[in-house]
């Protein structure tokens, strides 16, 4: 399971990163310009990972409450990666 | 950058936001005008009524401006004393792991109140009440909506890298935040982790995806400006997050560790250990002990005696499993006053640091009123070759009151050391050892141990009693 989450955590990472790490604009010299852009990349991935269980969960939620009875709650999944 | 003024700090001259001074033996803090709307958001967002209700920031008081070092200042403020500096090489995994978890509650709850962290130094983080706490009241800025965290990576050097490495590769890698003052460099650390590092999620994107990251833009020049937008605030919580989560995950057990049982395998039966304790006790009370240091602590149960005279006790010892069982039975009896550290006695912490000043060695840091030395001379006298007479030096620059206990040589402890030697220890007498002791202390008491070999001693710094003090 780690195994896959970090895989996926990789290919969504490939997906969504060019666009954040081709920043070259010249400025200044920031010994952490990469720490700055990796960020950029790992807080989109994750965030868009938060939104996505976010979202997947009302779905969720909207077909259980049409199953009359079903009134459990759906057991919430840690969104944090590691 | 103005000259230092005369009690400055010389750890403190990085930040423009102000530095720390002293005055009259107290400590303040200087707010530089720069920072002052800073400071007022600190002040008046609620951020600072929180984290210090919470633990989490050191408390201070205004002070009179007029202590004021220069003509830069807006503020002086005078923060609650910290009894004791211990840096992060010295701490045990769960002190660096508490101390990165609490970082991340205080820039949460900054995000929370309009604020972020500006860095994330782990020797801003000390223990404060025996909970790790922001030491660094200046740390804060307006939080920027649409740029991302400047101290993400600095967060990663200083706890996340060194955690993963002692967690995954060896504890004993945390001695890297000693040679390399701004942490661990990313690079190295994912050359010193396992391969299998890669399989966690956090550690391949905080660490390995980093540090690609950053080898990939080491020479691009990025405008900041251009960042504007990228990033918000609902990514920059998933991504402290994910830090916590990692950073939680992580383990390390001291069960391997040399002397992490040491008390259910030395030499002592149950009714010594129990004498001894008593002749401790006795020992302390009738002296006003002040600060204590006990060397060689072990896992602290004499530390916790000394603790209940009232005084703090800084317990050092060189095993980090002996430290780390010190510091969990500390959280969690909720104890206040003790300081475990992780400290080898033949080779103590030295000052580093620019001019060699940032950084206070360990004996910088004393000296202290009392010191507990038990089960502890025999190691330094035979495994490390120090002569008694280098024993008592240390000693006497150290501490007024030393309760010091002497291991024979047919105490079973100390046969064993002498049998993997093929060097005499002649001069390894008891004799020698209070003549030695003798030169620099006065001794007080002198108790053999009942039902062991061992000798303690009650001493007071001065070879004529009334040159001490």
């Amino acid at each position: 399971m780690p195994l896959l989450r970090a895989v996926l955590a990789a290919v969504l990472l490939v997906v969504a990163a060019p666009g954040v790490l081709r920043s070259r604009q010249l400025a200044y010299i920031d010994p952490g310009s990469g720490s700055f852009l990796i960020q950029i990349a790992i807080a989109t991935v994750l965030g868009g990972a938060v939104m996505a269980r976010l979202w997947f969960s009302r779905i969720i939620g909207i077909f259980r409450r049409t199953r009359p009875g079903d009134d459990e709650p759906e057991p919430t999944d840690d969104v944090e990666s590691g | 950058m103005s000259p230092a003024r005369p009690g400055t700090d010389p750890g403190s001259f990085r930040d423009p936001a102000g530095f720390v001074f002293r005055r009259d033996g107290e400590l303040y803090r200087q707010v530089n005008t720069s920072y002052r709307p800073a400071y007022d958001l600190l002040m008046g967002s609620g951020l600072y009524e929180h984290l210090t209700e919470r633990g989490l920031l050191v408390r201070h008081d205004e002070a009179d401006i007029d202590l004021a070092s220069d003509s830069r200042a807006y503020k002086i403020i005078r923060p609650r004393r910290v009894e004791f500096i211990g840096y992060p090489f010295e701490w045990c995994f769960s002190q660096l792991q508490d101390s990165a978890l609490a970082t991340l509650d205080i820039q949460e709850a900054a995000l929370a109140l309009g604020m972020s962290l500006k860095d994330a130094n782990a020797g801003n983080i000390q223990l404060i009440d025996g909970r790790p706490a922001l030491i660094d009241t200046l740390s804060f800025e307006p939080y920027e909506e649409g740029f991302p965290w400047v101290a993400y990576r600095q967060f990663c050097q200083h706890f996340l890298a060194p955690l993963a490495l002692m967690s995954r590769t060896d504890i004993r890698l945390g001695q890297l935040l000693l040679a390399i003052l701004d942490g661990v460099p990313l690079d190295l650390a994912v050359r010193l982790l396992p391969f299998r590092s890669r399989l966690n999620p956090g550690l391949f994107m905080h660490l390995h995806l980093h540090a690609r990251g950053q080898r990939r833009h080491m020479h691009h020049v990025t405008n900041r400006e251009s960042l504007r937008g990228r990033m918000n605030l609902r990514k920059l919580l998933a991504l402290i997050g994910s830090l916590r989560s990692t950073v939680r995950k992580l383990r390390w057990n001291p069960g391997g560790s040399d002397w992490a049982d040491y008390y259910q395998r030395d030499s002592y039966t149950g009714t010594a250990l129990e004498q001894k304790k008593k002749l401790v006790v006795a020992m302390l009370a009738g002296l006003d002990p002040g600060p204590v240091w006990d060397l060689g602590a072990n896992t602290g149960e004499f530390s916790r005696i000394a603790l209940a005279r009232g005084d703090s006790v800084v317990s050092l010892d060189f095993d980090p499993g002996a430290v780390e069982i010190n510091y969990r039975q500390m959280t969690r009896d909720g104890e206040s006053g003790l300081f475990p550290l992780v400290a080898d006695l033949t080779n103590p912490t030295p000052s580093t640091g620019w001019v060699n000043a940032e950084r206070r060695s360990l004996l910088e840091r004393g000296p202290a009123q009392t010191v507990i030395a038990l089960a502890l001379t025999h190691h330094l006298a035979i495994s490390n070759n120090v002569p008694f007479t280098g024993i008592a030096a240390f000693f006497a620059g150290l501490t007024r009151h030393l309760i010091v206990e002497f291991v024979p040589a047919d105490d079973p402890m100390a046969a064993r050391l002498l049998s993997m030697r093929n060097h005499d220890f002649p001069d390894y007498t008891v004799e020698a050892f209070e003549a030695a002791l003798s030169a620099a202390f006065t001794i007080r008491r002198r108790e053999p141990i009942p039902n062991s070999r061992r000798v303690l001693y009650l001493m007071e710094n001065g070879s004529d009693a009334s040159t001490s003090g």
